[in-house]
């Protein structure tokens, strides 16, 4: 399978009080074509920021290094001019905040239309044509009113499915989801789901999926990247991440799930602790602090990333004691 | 297929109904608003109707009839040289209704392009051309409008452009601040997010959704602008006479308290205040009727 997106030690550097600082540190996946990839992490972990660094809708102030290959050209190299052809025609986004993701003032036809018209040149009937029939694809009932009626008189599952009608327009061949389904209530999250997924491969579209909930990672995706305090920290098969979990903190963040079949009424065991601080990043492993097996190597030095099995890979000291 | 595999949200289908009531309805519902609605209407009809009705010459010198008190055959008196007050306040209004919304327009247009082009860039850009403006604003602006009156011979037109150069300055502050609140939004980086340029997002995504705002502050900017050429005529750095206007014609009255000739102070005291009350009252009634609006 090709490629898609190939990220190589992706980093981006934040200037806090005149020094910078890493959000993503040493980033490094690919999505191939047609896959779903979710990316996983706690609130603050460098997710987005990986996310909008690789479309280049971060801040000027930041500083971005590595290579984010977009079917073998470098997102990073490409000139303002052609990452305005590329966004939204050939890399769709999805973001959290469906309410506020519409512009108020203009009615939904016209905003769907206008992401078809920038970048095709087609007459305004052929558009709006194109519109209807993406809001009929989205699942939305009784489209042609919909087309006249503003954001505000959608419900937020519904104006989730037009931003999804948005990014998906063009046919692109990449579509970012950044946490789409976290506002939405749980009936309308799993509707949505099962929208994307049913597009993505319908127009077999790669899916970068950023999300917290392993729930949503389970039922959507191929393969998962682990990020914790700007790096990956496990990386894998789904499968492997959920029933040959490596990482401790992948462990941790399972263990936090709340189930409703447990035997004995347990407490939710939680990740004790933070996140470290971007500008009080430990020398050693990022998870140490909190992490329960953690020992006085992984103080000290920095674990890499492990090969552990095939396409598996863990960013851990344990597994190097195992492999001595 | 698709369409078949996917569960429509039927519970939702019915979308949210409008049931806001129209923004004419929101405007018009308030009496205070109709109260100014009413007044401006009046006196645009007295400026602009009221001369052909009474059709006579607020020019004129009726030099064997000065200083007369109000009478039949002039309503409102004459004053010092024999002018018909009456023919002189409808006149008068002309000016300053014209002087007013157009220096208001101006302002605004200005104001607008600067402070959007100014919040939009940002870094330095925004610090210089933001100073500038708290330059000028930290200069009192009846020092200002003075200055450019005493150097330029004022004409109707130079009277537009003297009262807009300072009036921009505060629709320019006002603007910025909504463009980086408005920038910020999610919705403006969802159009980043699709490949819209950023001169298509200044017109489509900021000036709509600051539109609102901005027309609210120019309709009290009218009601400034015309008390500003109210008070420089009354300094005598208005209008060139013969063209009478309010501001000039209080300022000719003073000279006459002492015999008190008050159909030479009271009615274009009076049409002043009512230029102001209304403008006022219409500039609350907009900003209540946008401000309810659903973000």
């Amino acid at each position: 399978m090709s490629e898609v997106l190939n990220i190589t030690s992706l980093s981006v550097e934040f200037n806090i009080n005149g020094e910078y600082y890493h959000a993503v540190n040493d980033v490094s996946f690919h999505i191939n074509a047609g896959e779903t990839l979710g990316l996983v992490g706690e609130s603050g972990c460098g997710k987005s920021v990986t996310s909008l660094a690789l479309v280049r809708l971060l801040a000027k102030s930041a500083k971005i290094s590595g290579k984010a290959l977009y079917n073998g050209r470098n997102l990073l190299d490409l000139s303002l001019e052609e990452m305005h052809q590329i966004r939204g025609k050939q890399i769709g986004m999805i973001f959290q905040e469906p309410m506020t993701s519409l512009n108020p003032v203009y009615k939904i036809g016209s905003q769907i239309s206008e992401t078809l018209r920038l970048h095709n040149k087609i007459s305004n009937d052929e558009a709006k044509r194109q519109s209807l029939e993406m809001l009929r694809k989205v699942g939305i009932a009784r489209p042609e009113e919909i087309m006249e009626e503003y954001p505000h008189q959608l419900s937020g599952g519904m104006r989730q499915r037009v931003m999804i009608a948005i990014a998906m327009i063009n046919n692109p061949q990449l579509l970012i989801a950044d946490e789409p389904t976290t506002a939405l209530d749980v009936t309308i999250q799993a509707q949505i789901l099962d929208l994307m997924r049913n597009l993505s491969r319908d127009f077999k579209t790669s899916l970068l999926l950023i999300t917290h909930d392993l729930g949503v990672v389970a039922e959507m995706c191929d393969r998962v990247a682990v990020m914790y305090a700007g790096q990956i920290v496990e990386q894998g098969l789904v499968d492997d991440i959920f029933f040959n979990t490596n990482h401790p903190y992948t462990q941790g963040l399972l263990n936090a799930i709340p189930k409703i079949d447990v035997q004995n009424k347990d407490r939710l065991q939680p990740i004790v602790g933070n996140v470290p601080s971007l500008t009080r990043m430990p020398k050693g492993c990022r998870f140490a602090t909190r992490c329960p097996h953690a020992m006085d190597r992984c103080k000290m030095e920095s674990p890499p990333l492990m090969e552990i099995r095939e396409n598996h890979q863990s960013r851990c000291w344990l597994n190097d004691a195992k492999v001595v | 297929m698709i369409q078949e595999s996917l569960p429509l949200e039927a519970s939702l289908v019915e979308t949210i109904k409008d049931e806001r009531p129209k923004f004419i309805h929101r405007f018009w519902k308030s009496g205070m608003t109709k109260l100014g609605v009413f007044l401006l209407l009046f006196l645009v009809l007295f400026s602009y109707v009221g001369p052909l009705i009474y059709r006579h010459s607020a020019i004129n010198s009726h030099l064997l009839a000065t200083d007369a008190s109000p009478s039949a055959q002039f309503p409102l008196g004459t004053d010092s040289v024999g002018h018909n007050v009456l023919a002189q306040l409808m006149v008068g209004g002309q000016s300053s209704l014209e002087v007013g919304f157009a220096a208001a327009i101006v302002a605004m247009i200005f104001g607008t392009l600067y402070g959007m082009i100014s919040g939009m860039a940002g870094g330095w850009v925004d610090t210089v051309m933001m100073r500038f403006v708290d330059i000028l604003l930290s200069i009192p602006s009846i020092f200002i409008l003075l200055f450019l009156n005493a150097v330029f011979q004022p004409n109707i037109f130079l009277m537009i452009f003297v009262l807009a150069s300072t009036a921009w300055l505060g629709v320019s502050r006002l603007v910025r601040a909504e463009a980086l609140t408005i920038k910020n939004q999610l919705y403006v980086e969802a159009a980043h997010a699709i490949g819209t340029r950023t001169l298509r997002i200044m017109v489509r995504y900021l000036f709509p959704n600051i539109i609102g705002t901005v027309l609210v502050a120019s309709t009290f900017q009218v009601a400034d602008a015309i008390l500003y050429m109210a008070g420089l005529s009354f300094l005598g750095l208005g209008l060139p006479p013969p063209t009478p206007n309010w501001g000039g014609m209080l300022s000719d009255g003073m000279n006459y308290m002492f015999q008190n000739s008050w159909w030479l102070i009271y009615p274009p005291g009076l049409c002043i205040l009512i230029a102001q009350v209304s403008i006022n009252l219409i500039g609350d009634g907009l900003r209540n009727a946008i401000e309810t609006r659903e973000r």
